[in-house]
């Protein structure tokens, strides 16, 4: 008798703890996780393929820093090896670390940041794409936004931020002024991203599949020719390239495009020469610290530039 | 049937209770040390160097994790083991050389000897401590989805490790580091011990 109270006790103490306990990791993963590559498995191994050729730049920048004197040059040549991984994307999800050790050693509260939001990017995507009765989409994805904003820790906030966050600071806007085909490729693979909620917004499977086509031949056009192939002026944003999905799920453009603006704000940290050395990890946890932030930076016109 | 269910919330807000041992474990992570230098003796006195530095943020749980192992069938000797887990502030962090890597949370698993000890060259606790780095949500030591959810069994690349005997003087032994997987034996440098 004492062992089943020992064995209650047990579970109320862990079912307490579960309320006040952070995860990188996302589990249980959702009875849909990774469904969407079973459907739509071009458009999958692209995103994997993007992780990869997100990685490799950021370790190539951060190995090279203080030594490239022409940048052209070292961005046709990343450019192409980034070509071969996106003509063979990988089959499954590359660790990061694995590719990048230097970058996610230097960057380590931003990777956890982009890893936790990567995860709502993929579950969403899965849960969109399979789910058979489309009246239970709305309330699975609310489920999926409930976890994720409850890990505290690494969730990014979902409140809106003016482009300033982006493109306000004293290192802002280096990226895509000395690599602006590299810039046009990450902001293609962002397009590419929110086109694909977009598209899942669809009423019918068969209309859904015709539009991920439409999304990943369009993905290839923009990429046919950088960088005037990839005409954005700004970095696509939710809203405005995924209005049904934003009006749909109102909480979830203003995180997905913060993460974004994270990354372009990576980019930018490794290739300015304002920040020392010293100072990039510095930064890069103090701009991640502001990615959480739901008062920093804070916008009432969401997915707008501003 | 009410009564049962009535006992059952009983039973479990009895669990939710902190007891007063688990207080006492609470109070030993909270007063591990804030900062201590150590060297990894190599040859030819090219030793490498590190130190901490951390600020106690808040408890992941409301209260340490224990569990009691009992040694006789009266419940009088018993060891028990407990675990805790602590956020650190931002700014707390290692410093190898000239870089400065976030110390993200205090792991302890610790064993309370109290009941069982019969000579005094057991310790009262034995107290693992784990300072660790970059693993911000503290989800480690292990992935708890591994393999099923992909990445790595092991989450931290890169901690403090010491065991601590004595609570009243919180001295570091057994000690090591884990940078970036790879691992070095340490000491205590008491010469710059603050």
């Amino acid at each position: 008798m004492k062992n089943i109270f020992a064995i209650f006790s047990l579970v109320g103490m862990l079912a307490h703890s579960q309320a006040l306990h952070a995860e990188i990791v996302w589990y249980p993963l959702p009875p849909e996780a990774y469904s969407f590559g079973k459907k739509y498995p071009d458009a999958q191994r692209l995103l994997f393929a993007f992780d990869y050729g997100h990685a490799l730049v950021y370790e190539r920048l951060l190995a090279d820093r203080g030594n490239i004197k022409d940048p052209a040059k070292l961005e046709k040549e990343i450019l192409s090896q980034i070509m071969v991984i996106l003509k063979n994307p990988p089959n499954i999800k590359v660790d990061e670390s694995d590719i990048a050790p230097n970058y996610v050693f230097t960057f380590p509260l931003t990777v956890s940041l982009f890893d936790w939001s990567h995860m709502l990017h993929q579950f969403v995507l899965d849960v969109m794409a399979t789910t058979k009765d489309r009246r239970t989409v709305p309330k699975r994805i609310e489920e999926l936004l409930e976890k994720y904003h409850s890990n505290t820790r690494v969730a990014i906030t979902g409140a809106c931020k003016t482009m300033d966050f982006m493109d306000g600071h004293y290192f802002s806007k280096t990226f895509r002024q000395t690599f602006p085909s590299f810039n046009l490729l990450i902001w293609s693979y962002h397009w590419f991203q929110i086109k694909l909620y977009e598209a899942l917004m669809e009423q019918t499977e068969e209309d859904r599949d015709d539009e991920v086509k439409k999304v990943v031949a369009q993905f290839w056009k923009l990429l046919s020719d950088l960088p005037k192939s990839a005409p954005f002026e700004m970095m696509p944003m939710t809203a405005m390239e995924a209005p049904m999905f934003a009006i749909a799920f109102p909480n979830i453009p203003g995180a997905f495009d913060n993460n974004h603006m994270l990354h372009d704000i990576v980019s930018d940290i490794l290739v300015s020469d304002k920040v020392a050395s010293d100072k990039i990890r510095g930064e890069g946890f103090r701009m991640a610290r502001v990615a959480q932030d739901p008062e920093a930076y804070k916008s009432e016109m969401c997915g707008r530039h501003h | 049937m009410m009564t049962k269910v009535f006992f059952l919330l009983m039973v479990f807000n009895g669990a939710w209770a902190s007891t007063p041992d688990e207080t006492v474990y609470r109070q030993l992570a909270l007063n591990v040390r804030k900062e201590a230098n150590f060297k990894v003796p190599l040859p030819n006195g090219q030793n490498l160097m590190f130190s901490y530095a951390m600020q106690i943020g808040k408890a992941m749980w409301l209260d340490p994790i224990s569990y009691t192992f009992p040694l006789d069938f009266e419940n009088k000797k018993f060891y028990r083991h407990f675990w805790d887990k602590i956020f650190l502030e931002d700014g707390s962090a290692i410093k190898i050389g000239n870089e400065n890597v976030p110390l993200t949370c205090l792991y302890l698993e610790g064993q309370d000897n109290r009941s069982s000890k019969d000579t005094p060259l057991t310790p009262d606790f034995v107290l693992k401590i784990y300072l660790v780095a970059n693993d911000f949500p503290c989800t480690g030591p292990v992935n708890p989805g591994w393999p099923a959810n992909g990445g790595k069994k092991e989450i931290w690349d890169t901690y403090i490790y010491y065991e601590i005997r004595d609570p009243t003087i919180m001295l570091p032994m057994e000690i090591k580091i884990r940078h970036r997987w790879v691992e070095f034996s340490a000491t205590l440098e008491l010469s710059r011990e603050q």
